[in-house]
């Protein structure tokens, strides 16, 4: 295949000829091309950008690697776009194209290797296939539960994002193996010597990243990967600190984190842990969650309450838990916290019960940690996201909290942080309610979205935070009639496309993998 | 409460892909299940799923789509287990706006109201309205199982027990089982079937397949019926009628009534717990009990089965991996078995196999349509399995009265 780029623009729609082709590959059963039919494809990720999106052309759900290449075979021929659905890709569909489906058939697990401590996976394998798989073995996996398949997560993993689910997490992801777009099968990372061989040291090129995808594109189609699984801790224990101070809080998560006293180190606030106590029950439970948030001053905190509740998850060998639980207790002391396990319990059982199960038992955590994020900021409908270095955390934080006040009216703010790495980053979650709720709230929450999104991106911004990780994707920069300048700001700062279109040109020169991504960042 | 497809656009705006509803792998202390059966039936394939149908509201609403015939196997293939609901996060999240169940059903009365729906359901939506009752058969014959003549019922009584199609015209060992613990045990009861005053079709198979209105129209004869009787309390044979009677009618048709219902499990098992109920015969017998979707997630009653199955001596129960809120559905609901019996038969071996895991001699429900479903498969199959409804057992265990 000549390794140009093609001056021929590439199709979206896919010609009878290529039907027929895709159909004898993989069967009637595993082809749609009946547009109509495709709503499910139209956008797979969540966010504001989701009303911009159009429905593919055709999906297909192949099963092997062999098939893989077929299919990009087919798509190099006739020049049809391609969007992922399984592995990376961009999590949506801009102007239509051919969706491969990595989830539906590709869900087998190769491999458990419980001493070298990692599974290698398909795509399609659901994060309950392997914690079920693996606990026999007295392991378990760290993973979010969004999606509920490893899928998409691989392209999140292979950057360690899920040291925002459990900061103890690195080199989550360890290797994949991918089809081209040219349809040549690699292996990377530890893959490199082959997936089913796990080793520490690779002497070759890692280039696993290249698969990680986002809304940037991605390089290929991953097929498998191999994921980290850790054994099960003899003992675990957790500390809880209540402070009156997010500053106090921060350093004491912060130092937890940075001498790896615990696997995870974090803050609520307040309100974060009345709204897990409650939902925790019923849906009775969350409307008076609801009542209660509405009828009260946010900033009021009961008495015998904490406005922060800082934790920490420790497991290990008994003695190594009992030494780091005692030195957490005496940091957190020395901090001006007050160690609360027993009186957390009793006033909020149904968090301490959410809790119980993510960090004693390693279960997975259903909603308690539901999103993961590798980029740099984040913001949706109703929440916002930043990964900032540590010493930006606070005053980060007071300067969102003064926003949200003061640009929005909003007082009903809730979060959380998560120290992760090491405590070399702060993840900084927020979500923010409307004191009334309309029919309107939806692009009210979209339009703070992209306001947050601005902001952090903006010059006067950054010079005061300047540690704010750099925004990689596009999240809520899609053009917009209104407003084109955000796009443009945010694409001369920290726009990585340059980037992604050298690879591109030397990986995919007809260019089939995610054109209309690149369409719509020219837009 | 009339839905309107914007009522489902918060729904829309929520689901967040995450594909619980197709694997299920979040639910904490659950293992990884299998969850949705026409899914599951259709190769993993993500066009036939929940996520599938809230994305499809989407484009409805956006107006990038309109309904057609192109949409009839996505939305009617559905067997309205509402497993999908039970595992979505945001369900999990108490949000009351991702309901996969009430939107598929929404869906299915526009695609019938723009003269799309399945023929076959239209057909016994006719001889509803007609006969009383999906199965194509006489309404004057609904009481032939009855072991003695109708007229000896009384017209009024305290408890009214509502016979339902499938246990009147199919599986009549479930209504005769019934009526035989309800004779024995000497109770006031009555059956509704004098003119005036009849038993119809509940309207489940109404509801469920699009053909609400109908639907409508039986309720209201229903509750006009069981009215005169003067009953305080309903029990129901089929966990079918039992989520009609109890829940639909008022949630859907805005229809009220002062009477209690219940299913015949919850009734018998108070009668058990306040020692009007005794057993002398031991049933020894290890069993596995399959939850009926009406009854287990739509209606959250998962206990009472058990418990009375468990005070029944000598019976040994064991469980399914996928049980109570998780369980795998029979594959029959949702109009599924008369227009996709190959979907039905698919989700019911399925489940057959499940129960054969455990070890158990029979397997044991509480609704005759989930009955047919799994018995339909064990023949298939040629599975040892025996297959029984919870009365049944009880009506073997009970102490005979003088």
């Amino acid at each position: 295949m000549e390794n140009k780029p093609s001056q021929t623009p590439t199709k979206y729609e896919i010609p009878k000829v290529a039907q027929k082709e895709l159909t004898d590959l993989l069967g009637e059963k595993n082809v749609c091309f009946t547009r109509e039919l495709l709503s499910v494809y139209r956008d797979m990720a969540w966010g504001p950008w989701v009303r911009q999106t159009v429905n593919p052309h055709g999906a297909v759900q192949p099963e092997t690697v062999e098939e893989i290449q077929g299919i990009l075979k087919i798509a190099n021929k006739y020049k049809i776009a391609i969007l992922l659905a399984g592995t990376s890709g961009p999590g949506f569909t801009w102007k239509g194209g051919l969706v491969i489906d990595t989830y539906s058939r590709m869900q087998k697990i190769h491999k458990i290797d419980p001493e070298a401590g990692y599974v290698v996976v398909e795509p399609g394998v659901s994060n309950g296939q392997i914690l079920k798989a693996i606990r026999p073995f007295g392991c378990w996996i760290s993973f979010g539960s969004y999606p509920s398949d490893i899928s998409s997560l691989i392209s999140l993993l292979l950057s360690q994002a899920q040291t925002n689910v459990i900061s103890k997490e690195e080199d989550f992801c360890m290797g994949v193996e991918a089809v081209l777009p040219t349809g040549e099968v690699i292996r990377t990372g530890t893959a490199a010597t082959g997936i089913d061989y796990w080793s520490k040291n690779r002497g070759v090129l890692d280039l696993k990243f290249l698969y990680e995808g986002n809304m940037g594109g991605t390089m290929g189609v991953v097929t498998k990967a191999a994921l980290r699984i850790h054994p099960l801790g003899e003992a675990q224990d957790i500390v809880i600190v209540g402070f009156n101070n997010f500053g106090d809080a921060m350093k004491w998560t912060h130092k937890v984190a940075r001498e790896v006293m615990a696997n995870t180190s974090m803050i609520w606030s307040y309100r974060w842990v009345q709204w897990q106590n409650y939902v925790h029950d019923n849906a009775k439970g969350f409307i008076k969650y609801l009542n209660d948030m509405l009828s009260h001053n946010p900033d009021e905190v009961p008495s015998g309450y904490y406005a922060q509740y800082a934790f920490a998850s420790i497991s290990g060998y008994k003695e190594q838990v009992e030494g780091n639980v005692a030195a957490c207790k005496r940091l957190a002391i020395d901090l001006g916290g007050e160690i609360i396990n027993k009186k957390f319990q009793e006033q909020w059982p149904g968090t301490w019960h959410k809790w119980e199960e993510m960090y004693n038992h390693h279960i997975n955590p259903g909603m308690a940690a539901r999103r993961s994020h590798v980029y740099g900021i984040e913001s949706s409908e109703g929440s916002f996201i930043v990964t900032t270095t540590i010493r930006d955390g606070k005053k980060f934080h007071d300067a969102v909290m003064k926003r949200f006040y003061e640009k929005y009216g909003i007082r009903h703010v809730r979060y959380y942080t998560r120290q992760m790495d090491h405590g070399r980053v702060s993840f900084q979650r927020y979500v923010y309610m409307h004191d009334k709720f309309d029919n309107e709230i939806l692009d009210r929450e979209i339009d703070i979205a992209r306001d947050l999104a601005t902001w952090v991106t903006s010059d006067e911004f950054r010079k005061e935070h300047k540690n704010i990780a750099p925004m990689i994707a596009h999240t809520v920069e899609l053009p917009d009639d209104n407003d084109p300048s955000g796009s443009k700001k945010s694409k001369l700062y920290y726009d990585p496309s340059w980037l992604i279109e050298t690879i591109r040109k030397a990986v995919d020169p007809n260019n089939i993998m995610d054109p209309a991504l690149r369409e719509m960042a020219e837009h | 409460m009339k839905l309107k497809l914007e009522d489902f656009d918060k729904g829309t705006q929520e689901c967040i892909r995450c594909r619980n509803c197709t694997i299920g792998a979040q639910v904490p202390g659950v293992p990884a299940v299998e969850v949705c059966p026409f899914h599951k039936y259709h190769n993993n394939n993500r066009v036939y799923s929940a996520q599938s149908f809230w994305q499809t509201t989407k484009s409805l609403l956006l107006g990038d789509i309109s309904l057609s015939p192109l949409f009839t196997d996505l939305l009617f293939q559905c067997t309205t287990c509402g497993s999908c609901v039970e595992h979505c996060v945001f369900h999990l999240m108490q949000n009351p706006y991702v309901d996969s169940v009430k939107l598929v059903e929404y869906l299915r009365s526009e695609m019938v109201k723009k003269g799309f729906g399945v023929p076959i359901h239209l057909k016994f939506g006719e001889h509803i309205e007609k006969e009383h009752n999906p199965y194509m058969e006489l309404h004057q014959n609904r009481w032939d199982w009855l072991p003695f003549k109708k007229e000896k019922l009384p017209k009024t009584a305290e408890y009214v027990f509502f016979v339902g199609c499938t246990s009147s015209y199919r599986q009549k060992q479930i209504a005769k089982a019934t009526v035989n613990i309800l004779e024995k045990l000497g109770l006031d009861y009555t059956v509704m079937c004098r003119p005036g005053m009849d038993e119809w079709c509940c309207g489940s198979p109404l509801q469920r397949t699009g053909q609400e209105d109908k639907a409508k129209t039986v309720a209201e004869h229903n509750l006009e019926a069981i009215k005169k009787t003067g009953a305080k309390k309903v029990i129901t044979s089929c966990s079918g009628c039992y989520k009609m009677i109890s829940k639909d009618y008022k949630e859907l048709y805005d229809l009220d009534y002062d009477f209690e219902i219940v299913q015949s499990v919850q009734f018998l098992l108070d009668l058990v717990k306040k020692g009007e109920l005794e057993f002398a015969n031991p049933v020894n017998m290890k069993v596995t009990y399959h939850d009926p979707c009406h009854l287990g997630r739509h209606m959250g009653v998962f206990e009472a089965p058990r418990e009375l199955l468990k005070s029944i001596p000598g019976i040994e129960l064991v469980e399914m991996e996928r049980n109570r809120e998780y369980a795998w559905c029979c594959g029959a609901g949702g109009g599924v078995r008369a227009a996709y019996p190959d979907i039905t038969m698919f989700a019911s071996t399925n489940r057959i196999k499940e129960a054969e895991d455990t070890g158990a001699d029979a397997l044991v429900s509480a609704c005759p349509f989930c009955w047919r479903g799994l018995h339909d498969a064990i023949e298939e199959k040629g599975s040892k399995l025996e297959i029984f409804d919870v009365v049944e057992l009880v009506e073997k265990a009970m102490k005979n009265r003088s």
